[in-house]
């Protein structure tokens, strides 16, 4: 890696001034400073400068380690070296929200790590023995892990400066009751800002050694030069408290500054390549914490294209053959990072039907049916407040003959399956299917769900209606991968989605209630705007959206006035409204919604004390 | 008006005492009639319980203001006049005894609703009152056998939900003694011993499972009315199930027994279960007791922080490793030495510790891996086995410990990294301990004729009678522990929610099966009442023949001369059936029963509309 040694020159460097401590603390801001905006200017240009990117990683061993990188520096290659212009600007404006969000809200990014400095700012112990003070930075180390993802991207787009935090805190302190603090964790700061590192977590040892601790490369350095700098800074320590009020002030000040853009940096950030269905794609930045939720409603802004709950962001993992659909409530970020480095993963942004089919048309997959049919809109509230509504989600009962491709053979076997909260089972050969016979074929914890595309060809599969189950890192064919194929589409998509109740549960429901509300909010502003149009013209796309808006402007003030009394008293009474109103039609003398529910055949002869 | 002689048994004068004869006129008002009994008494006492029971009719005599006359109550009618509150014997789902003040006279549902006020159980509507199995003989044996929880002292009048004293209602607050059966209300039971569940009664067939059906108390009539007597035996058990907001804060006794009731549902297999959930189920029954002996004393944030940091160091230790990057098969052979160390999320290794401090080897990110143990006490085998998702797969490597200790650290280092957690993670310390703990149980049990230490858990206690013969209790360690591994994170109450959700979440949770004779049908079959429909099943296939939901129900009516169930769904679709193992009054009570649970709503809170409840409930009684 030409530029992790690049960066280890440049420090080498700077190692030279570290003992001089605070002297340059300003000097060594401007530059740093100066460089935040070398980079934006860079983007600007439209050119990279950072060479030698495409090197493979380390070495091969530690690949499972570095996973994590691969994506990244992927996508900035393939974002750099594309020949259609990278959309620049768009990527600026992207970065400018971020920082914009990260300065009005700065206890969000605090979070990574308040606890850590606490526990770190114990009093430097100069007497520590070694062994304590080369392990203490590896035991620390919540998010050391993404200190490696830095190493590789340490360009202005993802930049990671972890202990910030301590810096955070070293400056709060220094505002609040003395100068002195500062400055060394300051330096740390600064300069783990180039150098990301693992080490450069703070790690138990104190603040003051941070600086030594990233500055160095290697573990060995990283313990003598600890001494020495503890050392030094017990020395500085006092001298530091010679200076005038007035010096520090200023410099307080200017950390605070400085602090504003390293909470920016704090957030790693990818540039991203989307796939649209007309073949064009965009480039755009998301952040480590965005949801694919929040990653869409980004695109829909952007394009324009018009609200619907069924836009989706969808992983095609090329070299399988596979696809998934995102769900709106995981992260993006983490999803990417599983792809290889040289793998040619699509990301999609398109309208996928079943993406909450299930939601739309609960009937057709929470009742255990075997043909489609129709429901009237309040039912479909009604089913789905009765599945997903209570404490447990009740898995829909899906089960019969599947094929299955059998491990690491080329045929495809028949089986019959069934799907419970707790995995896929199927019935062993010669067996009923009582649950105690049952053989697992898998749990869910640990795998998604995929369409298989065109296996019949790939595989020989006995249909195209395919769902692969398989670890979410496994990028390339492994005995680890699950192929099971359906004889239609109907069946399919009720496996499908009805593994993912079972793997997802509640989360389902409320990112559809989430989408549906936005779509509600889509409505109000652009009521007449094709996006309207397009929520309107399905009728059965979003029962309670329609029933929202429709309770305001709708004629049928007698349904309301009839259901509203319904409602009030849950979700069955409001199934039960029908009845309800003819019970009040047939006994309206009198009160409460007694009349429907039981009907004697032969109410005179109860006595009121009655028995056997 | 002619004056006549009524006769009248006064319990408090003893079951010896003569009947009191009072003189009374057919337009004296029950009042008047008590008024006149209790001065012949001559007794001084408060009695405002007592009211009037009329033996022959099976009924009492609550309004006060009706004449005799208007109550039919002629010289021949014996009366008892009693205290409507009495002594009853109550079993708990956690199969304690409590005895308690409870309502004879008024209808059960109302008794009911005493009874969880006293026991601090919110939405007693999801409960009933079940009659007991039949003993067997040897009653008195039985009787002595049982500690029974006396709770008669309780003044009725004291009882409120709303404070909280040393974390109990008020009225458990009062002595030592009450202290103890909140405890006991709200603490799961140790595990049983295994013997305990295999000779419990256990239903074979689903027709055994309806029988269990028959025994529900009309909750519409009293107690008294359904022949319970004083001190009685009744069964209280969770009837609907539909739990409605459980909440740990307010809900530490109905979760309790929620839990408990569920637990012997999975140990008696009265639910369907595989043996994946049978062994999550132990898991978590292993976990949930574990945790109730341990979360009293949980130790204060400065000692754990401690704690952390001589656990950090007393980590990096030398460990048996197997590097290969192939899966490799599980042999003793092929170990090789190298020195270990765990850093965030993973694990990386050097050739020696002198090496440590360069380049590793290898490092290994933990995050989203399966960890397994593979543990053998009495062979001193400390397996760990990662299974590490990679783009080419599934890679396999095995840890090696030299002993115990070491292994508890590492596994649970290994643990919290595959959820994303490092070291600094609060729960290190606890997941030391119960690996600990899990080790003493394979350890206690290896061997049976070792006697088991105090907080040592028999495997075979948290598993089925199938399961216990299956598997030798070191096999079943091992099964449980695997299982162990998705859900040792979870705090207590969290442990037991996972217990019900997992519950509820089987295909045959939830199911009350009466059998019934369909209209037009010639044999017996089972109707299935489940929380949102019913279900058909046909004996002889035993298999589900229909599903209607009460989505589509329009209506439902009985018969109570012929004692017929019929039911109209949309569609013109009719169904009538006749009940064989309960009466049609059960059946009618469930359907209402779930009618009315579905009714609840978040806006009406805790508040009961008990009169909904009846009329949905109490068919020709309620009018």
């Amino acid at each position: 890696m030409e530029q992790v040694s690049d960066e280890e020159v440049e420090h080498a460097g700077e190692e030279a001034d570290s003992d001089e401590e605070d002297q340059d603390l300003d000097q060594m801001f401007g530059a740093w400073l100066g460089e935040l905006e070398k980079l934006t200017k860079s983007l600007d240009d439209g050119r990279p400068d950072r060479p030698g990117q495409q090197k493979a990683p380390l070495r091969q061993e530690s690949n499972m380690a570095n996973l994590s990188y691969r994506f990244s520096v992927y996508n900035i290659n393939e974002a750099l070296n594309q020949r259609e212009g990278v959309d620049l600007d768009s990527l600026m404006a992207d970065l400018c929200s971020i920082e914009q969000e990260l300065t009005t809200d700065s206890s969000k990014t605090s979070r990574l790590g308040l606890t850590d400095t606490k526990v770190h700012t114990h009093p430097t112990d100069t007497k520590l023995p070694h062994t304590l003070i080369t392990q203490t930075p590896r035991y620390h180390t919540r998010s050391s892990h993404r200190h490696q993802d830095v190493k590789l991207d340490s360009n202005d787009l993802n930049v990671v400066p972890q202990a910030s935090l301590s810096m955070d805190e070293a400056a709060r302190q220094s505002s609040s009751h003395s100068s002195t603090s500062w400055s060394a964790p300051m330096r740390g700061q600064a300069s783990s800002q180039h150098h990301h590192r693992r080490t450069g977590s703070v790690g138990t040892v104190s603040e003051h050694e941070v600086h030594t601790c990233t500055r160095t490369h290697t573990h060995t350095h990283t313990h003598t030069h600890t001494h020495t700098h503890t050392h030094t800074h017990t020395h500085t320590h006092t001298h530091t408290h010679t200076h005038e009020e007035q010096a520090a002030k200023t410099k307080a000040d200017n950390i605070r500054v400085a602090l504003e853009k390293i909470k920016e940096a704090q957030v790693k950030k990818l540039v991203i390549r989307v796939h649209l269905s007309d073949e064009s794609s965009k480039t755009m930045m998301v952040d480590e914490r965005q949801t694919v939720r929040q990653v869409l409603d980004n695109l829909l802004d952007k394009s324009h294209c018009g609200f619907s709950p069924d836009w989706s962001l969808v992983e095609t993992i090329h070299e399988l053959q596979m696809e998934r659909v995102f769900e709106d409530h995981e992260n993006l970020v983490e999803n990417l990072l599983n792809w290889t480095r040289d793998g040619q993963n699509r990301l999609m942004f398109t309208e996928r039907m079943e993406k909450y089919a299930v939601f739309k048309n609960p009937q057709n997959y929470l009742l255990g049916r075997k043909e489609t049919c129709e429901m009237a809109d309040r039912n479909k509230e009604a089913l789905l407040e009765e599945c997903f509504g209570g404490g447990s989600v009740s898995v829909p009962e899906m089960e019969g003959v599947l094929w299955l491709k059998e491990d690491g053979k080329k045929s495809w076997k028949k089986r019959y399956f069934l799907l419970r909260a707790s995995g896929i089972y199927y019935v062993p050969k010669g067996k009923a299917k009582a649950s105690r016979d049952l053989v697992c074929f898998l749990q869910l914890h640990h795998v998604n769900i995929y369409y298989g595309q065109d296996y019949r060809s790939k595989y020989k599969a006995p249909s195209d209606y395919c769902l692969v189950l398989k670890h979410p890192q496994i990028q390339k064919k492994s005995q680890y991968i699950k192929y099971l194929c359906c004889d239609d589409v109907r069946t399919l998509q009720q496996w499908v989605n009805s593994i993912r109740i079972a793997k997802y549960g509640k989360q389902l429901y409320l990112n559809f209630q989430e989408v549906t509300r936005r779509s509600d909010a889509a409505y109000d502003w652009s009521s007449l705007s094709s996006s309207s149009i397009q929520s309107g013209s399905s009728n059965s796309s979003m029962p309670e959206s329609q029933s929202n808006h429709s309770s305001q402007s709708d004629s049928g003030v007698s349904e309301m006035t009839s259901s509203c009394h319904a409602r009030s008293q849950g979700v069955v009474s409001s199934i039960f409204s029908d009845a309800w109103r003819r019970g009040e039609w047939e006994d309206s003398g009198r009160a409460g919604p007694v009349g429907w529910q039981v009907q004697w055949e032969d109410p005179d002869r109860a006595g009121p004390v009655g028995g056997p | 008006m002619a004056d006549w002689d009524l006769s009248v048994t006064v319990e408090e004068l003893g079951s010896e005492a003569p009947a009191l004869s009072i003189s009374v006129t057919s337009d004296l008002h029950i009042g008047g009639v008590i008024l006149k009994l209790v001065e012949k008494t001559q007794i001084k006492r408060d009695w405002s319980d007592h009211a009037l029971w009329w033996e022959q009719k099976q009924q009492w005599l609550l309004r006060t203001s009706w004449t005799l006359e208007k109550c039919e109550i002629h010289a021949d009618a014996s009366l008892v006049f009693m205290p409507q509150h009495k002594p009853l014997r109550l079993g708990l789902p956690n199969g304690a005894t409590v005895r308690l003040q409870a309502c004879f006279s008024g209808p059960v549902f109302r008794t009911l609703l005493g009874i969880c006020r006293i026991l601090n159980i919110r939405h007693p509507e999801e409960l009933s009152l079940l009659r007991p199995l039949e003993e067997k003989k040897k009653k008195k044996e039985r009787d002595a056998l049982d500690e029974v929880y006396d709770l008669t002292e309780v003044p009725l009048a004291s009882v409120s939900q709303a404070c909280l004293y040393n974390g109990m209602p008020a009225h458990f607050a009062d002595s030592p003694q009450t202290e103890a059966v909140y405890r006991m209300l709200s603490v799961p039971q140790p595990a049983p011993a295994p013997e305990l569940i295999s000779k419990q009664y256990r239903a074979a067939s689903v027709v055994d499972k309806a029988h269990i059906n028959s025994r529900w108390l009309d909750s519409s009539r009293s107690l008294l009315q359904q022949g319970v007597q004083e001190n009685g035996r009744l069964w209280l058990r969770f009837k609907y199930s539909t739990f409605y907001n459980l909440e740990p804060l307010y809900d530490a006794v109905r979760l309790a027994q929620l839990y408990e009731q569920a637990r012997w549902a999975v140990l008696l297999e009265d639910v369907d279960c595989t043996e994946e959930e049978m062994m999550l189920f132990g898991a978590l029954q292993y976990h949930i007791s574990k945790r109730s002996l341990s979360e009293p004393q949980t130790v204060t944030s400065n000692a754990a922080m401690d704690d952390l940091e001589t656990a950090l160091l007393s980590l990096e230790v030398k460990l048996d490793g197997d590097s290969s990057r192939k899966p490799k098969r599980l042999t003793l052979k092929g170990y090789k030495q190298y020195w270990f160390k765990f850093q965030d999320t993973g694990i990386s290794y050097f050739k020696s510790k002198e090496e440590s401090v360069g380049e590793p080897i290898q490092q290994i990110h933990l995050k989203g891996c399966e960890v397994a143990p593979d543990v053998n006490v009495a062979g001193q085998k400390f397996l760990i086995r990662l299974l590490i998702p990679a783009p080419e797969g599934m890679t396999e490597v095995y840890l090696r410990c030299e002993n115990e200790e070491q292994y508890a650290h590492w596994m649970a280092a290994c643990r919290l990294a595959s959820t994303g957690r490092s070291l600094a993670d609060s729960s290190f310390q606890s997941e030391i301990q119960s690996i600990r703990s899990f080790l003493a149980m394979q350890k206690t049990h290896g061997n049976s004729s070792v006697p088991a230490a105090d907080d040592a858990i028999n495997p075979h206690s948290l598993v089925s009678p199938r399961y216990q013969k299956k598997y030798k209790a070191k096999q079943l360690t091992q099964r449980i522990l695997e299982a162990y591994q998705n859900v040792a994170q979870l705090s207590w109450n969290d442990a037991l929610l996972r217990f019900l959700q997992i519950w509820q979440a089987l295909p045959d949770f939830g199911l009350s099966y009466v059998v019934v004779r369909f209209k037009g049908s010639r044999k017996d079959e089972v109707l299935g009442i489940a929380p949102n429909r019913l279900i058909r099943i046909d004996l002889g296939v035993g298999d589900v023949v229909r599903t209607w939901r009460y989505n589509n129900m329009r209506q439902w009516n009985v018969n109570w001369d012929i004692r017929q169930v019929a039911i109209e769904f949309d569609g013109n679709v009719n169904i009538a059936f006749s009940c064989v193992t309960a009466d049609c009054k059960i059946v009618h009570e469930f359907i209402g029963g779930y009618i009315f649970m579905s009714t609840r709503t978040k806006e009406q809170g805790d508040a009961l509309n008990q009169e909904l409840f009846h009329k949905l409930t109490g068919g020709h009684e309620a009018l």
